[in-house]
């Protein structure tokens, strides 16, 4: 039989930054690793506890990943030590072309497998059946990573790293699940200066503040607004305008907190370790075009995307037609590298034609007030997550559908409890009397006005320790951590 | 400066979490660490959080265990009837992995010398390996390290503040006796009328006559069946032959065999039923009675809520029909039994039943 503690132990089996595993038990004991080495001058020691660690906390998900991620950094090793060794155009060509292929079909037999051969089933009529292949954890980031990082060895822009460098750059924990995607030049010359190597209290503190913002907006925040969204999917058809807009509104929300907490959090953890990881984030919501949201969103998926595809196409270089369609393949190989499925690719075709239309009509745009701007530019992004959510494209139609009828409906009970249960409501039940609605409306403000404030990566910028500061850091962190946990209530009258 | 930020900042941190942890430990709610430390605050709201605890730590001699057609028995009338000391440990749609895991623990924790046993036949088709519903396993392991779950829990915080708050205002704990019971929040659908009017309009125009249409049947999961048996039942009997296990099959309405007979699977319960008895009257510490054959309980409608969950007046009345070893399932005439119930079922005229009760309350 079963016992609880194996079934318990399969749900503690992921190591996310927001568990109580990573908080108490891994971050300390790789930081005091890492540290202690370091005072004692064993570098190399002290960088392979970071390899070895980040290696732990890949395998730790699933064990036979990985094999994967440590065969494909071997590989790529090895390509790159073979371009530097040879001068020649031709060979040095032949290299590049194998080691790509070698990566974005690792990639694309994991993500895409199951993709392609349900779209031939559907257009064959045939019945062709593999096993449900799963995705290695961060598989689309450190593909992409190395890549990089191939195409730039193939350019000679790659100075002489050591396979020690080259690995923790590849598998360094805060960035390896779930980006950003660095460059070897903003990464690697950090592994190897010095200076880096001591305790430093004022990036471990900026460290400590980016950490505990990522893991509120993480927890408190959008996993909050992921129970409507979750909710909302479960009928799309019996939504009433109300609450469609609402599920719309409520993925908006957690996409953004969700990924840009988790960003925030792999800035923090970096700056523990001394190491400046790229900004990812740049308040996206603020953006008052298509173009201009892309330089906020995803920054460094954005980046590689412009320096390894769109400029190798040609850019903007060959006439205004060909920008087009550059920018337009850009986008759908965007929205395939997202996901496979076909709610994807339409969400990045959409994008790569908002793109079009506004260098088109970029004159107009430009005369129109900043606040009708940002207001076209939003609702666009609302309703293109619709497709990115959507489980299917029907869904995705249909939940437009009934933001747009006539049939508001009202916001439900369902929904507005969600925002009404947390510990200070649940607890002291003097605040029960207040309606839900008010709480959903009271989070919605709340939630916007973080969206119109400064974003992580500007806080920390300016930060200067005060007692303010302080106290908002421990309060983020400890309810926080009181939010990883919860009670569920199963209200099912059965025998 | 930032050297003193830092420091000041993680160790008030420590210092909070720590203070919730203490807070938590202290009270309590879910009794994962010692029994009340009052008799007034403590609230039984939760089977799945609570028993294990329960188990646990409080003083008993007897176990109730089964699904929510145990839940609303009174233990003070066990306790009286039978001379033990009875704790409920209930859950709501037990599957028999739920009931063996929390008798473990009860075992494990007690001298239990009495075991009461709702037994659904539907639950023996349940993965034996799970529970019906999640479970927080945190608090079914004996390990410490997985309690942070626990300490550093919203709900649970929130439940330790309401349970002080409840301590302030002197409200009793509440009585284990009735722990989990359902009838107060149910009373008004105790309405013979709507279920049967309710039951009619989903049961369609079925005519007595009319074949029942075998391919589309479910089948009864037979691998489950014997696994729940041999994994979840048997051993528990045999590993404890000196707790004598007091088994009933409790009386749902003629609704409920109604409706699986329209699945074409009445014979295959009646046999299953039959494996059942069969495998537990081997045990010299196993009385078993069975209840579902007696039509002045099931075919009186005004018993049920719906078609299975019955009246608190009929968890008394097996009380004390246990206790008067009435209904008691014999090597003689269990056989009978069964057939007395299949037979009932299918010269029942279902729809003339309750027409009577939609006609009488007009």
């Amino acid at each position: 039989m079963r016992t609880p503690l194996q079934i318990w132990w399969k749900t503690v089996k992921n190591m996310l930054f927001n568990s109580y595993i990573f908080i108490f038990c891994f971050l300390p004991a790789v930081l005091i690793g890492y540290y202690l080495l370091n005072r004692f001058s064993r570098y190399k020691l002290a960088q392979g506890i970071l390899l070895l660690g980040s290696l732990y906390f890949y395998g730790y998900f699933n064990f036979s990943y990985l094999w994967i991620i440590v065969s494909s950094i071997l590989f790529n090793f090895s390509m790159y030590k073979l371009l530097s060794m040879n001068r020649k155009k031709g060979a040095k060509k032949l290299i590049l072309a194998f080691a790509l292929l070698a990566n974005i079909g690792l990639f694309v037999y994991f993500k895409y497998s199951n993709f392609f051969i349900d779209n031939i089933n559907a257009v064959l009529q045939t019945d062709f059946f593999i096993e449900k292949i799963l995705l290695p954890l961060g598989i689309s980031f450190f593909t992409f990573q190395q890549i990089s990082f191939i195409i730039d060895a193939y350019r000679d822009e790659v100075p002489d790293y050591s396979f020690l460098n080259y690995a923790t750059f590849v598998a360094f924990f805060p960035q390896l699940i779930a980006g950003p995607i660095v460059l070897h030049q903003e990464i690697i010359p950090q592994f190897q200066e010095r200076a880096r190597k001591t305790f430093n209290y004022e990036n471990f503190s900026k460290g400590i503040l980016a950490f505990a913002i990522g893991l509120g907006k993480k927890v408190l925040i959008a996993d909050l607004f992921g129970r409507v969204v979750t909710l909302g999917y479960e009928d799309v058809g019996s939504l009433g305008a109300i609450r469609a807009i609402l599920v719309a509104l409520s993925y908006t929300i957690q996409i953004y907190f969700d990924f840009s907490g988790y960003c925030d959090m792999a800035t923090g953890l970096g700056l523990m370790f001394n190491i400046e990881i790229p900004q990812n984030f740049n308040s996206p919501y603020k953006a008052l075009t298509i173009p201009e949201f892309w330089q906020r969103w995803h920054m460094t998926l954005t980046r590689f995307f412009k320096k390894y595809l769109y400029f190798p196409l040609g850019g903007n270089r060959k006439g205004t037609f060909r920008t087009y369609v550059n920018v337009f393949i850009i986008f759908i190989v965007s929205g395939f590298w997202h996901g496979a499925n076909w709610t994807f690719i339409i969400w990045g075709a959409m994008h790569g034609i908002a793109n079009i239309l506004t260098k088109i009509f970029d004159k107009q745009i430009k005369k129109l007030p900043r606040a009708v701007n940002w207001f076209i530019t939003f609702v666009f992004v609302n309703l293109t997550w619709i497709y990115f959510r959507a489980p299917s494209i029907g869904d995705a139609n249909k939940l437009i559908g009934r933001i747009f009828s006539m049939e508001f409906g009202s916001v439900g009970n369902a929904v507005t409890h969600i925002f009404k249960s947390n510990v200070f409501v649940n607890s002291i039940g003097l605040l029960d009397s207040i309606p839900g609605y008010l709480y959903l409306i009271g989070t919605l403000i709340f939630v916007f006005i973080l969206l119109f404030s400064r974003n992580t990566n500007e806080i920390i910028e300016t930060f200067k320790p005060s007692w303010y500061t302080s106290v908002f850091t421990v309060v983020l962190l400890v309810v926080s951590i009181i939010s990883l946990s919860g009670v569920s209530t199963f209200l099912y009258f059965n025998f | 400066m930032h050297k003193k930020w830092t420091i000041v900042t993680l160790i008030s941190t420590g210092i909070i979490l720590c203070l919730i942890a203490a807070f938590v430990i202290v009270i309590d709610p879910f009794f994962n660490y010692h029994t009340p430390i009052r008799d007034y605050g403590y609230y039984l709201n939760n089977e799945s959080y609570q028993n294990p605890g329960l188990a646990r730590h409080f003083t008993y001699d007897a176990v109730l265990v089964g699904s929510s057609m145990v839940e609303n028995f009174d233990a003070s009338e066990l306790d009286q009837m039978f001379g033990v000391n009875t704790i409920k440990l209930p859950y709501s749609g037990a599957s028999f992995y739920n009931i063996k895991l929390i008798s473990d623990i009860a075992f494990r924790h007690s001298d239990v010398k009495t075991v009461f046993w709702g037994v659904d036949l539907t639950r023996l088709s349940s993965d034996p390996n799970e529970p019906r519903y999640p479970l927080p396993e945190y608090l079914y392991t004996s390990q410490k390290i997985d309690d942070i779950e626990y300490i550093f829990n919203q709900d649970v915080i929130a439940q330790t503040v309401s349970t002080i708050r409840r301590m302030h205002a002197k409200i009793p704990n509440t009585p284990l006796d009735t722990a989990y019971e359902w009838y107060s929040q149910h009373k008004n659908d105790f309405n013979a009328k709507a279920v049967a009017q309710e039951y009619l309009s989903t049961r369609g125009d079925i005519g007595e006559d009319e074949e029942i249409d075998i391919a589309n049947d479910e089948e009864i999961d037979m691998t489950n069946v014997e696994l729940n048996i041999q994994q979840n039942i048997l051993p528990l009997i045999e590993e404890n032959p000196d707790t004598t296990f007091i088994m009933f099959f409790p009386p749902y309405s003629v609704l409920y065999w109604d409706t699986i007979h329209s699945q074409g699977l009445l014979d295959d319960y009646m046999r299953l039923k039959e494996l059942v008895i069969e495998a537990l009257m081997k045990y010299d510490n196993v009385a078993l009675y069975d209840f579902q054959a007696d039509a002045s309980i099931i075919c009186d409608i005004t018993n049920y809520k719906d078609y299975s969950h019955y009246h608190p007046d009929i968890n008394s009345y097996m009380v004390t029909s246990m206790a008067e070893g009435r209904y008691l399932l014999t090597k003689q005439n269990y056989k009978q039994e069964i057939n007395k119930l299949h037979d009932l079922v299918l010269q029942i005229d279902v729809p003339a039943l309750l027409q009577k009760y939609i006609d009488e309350a007009e």
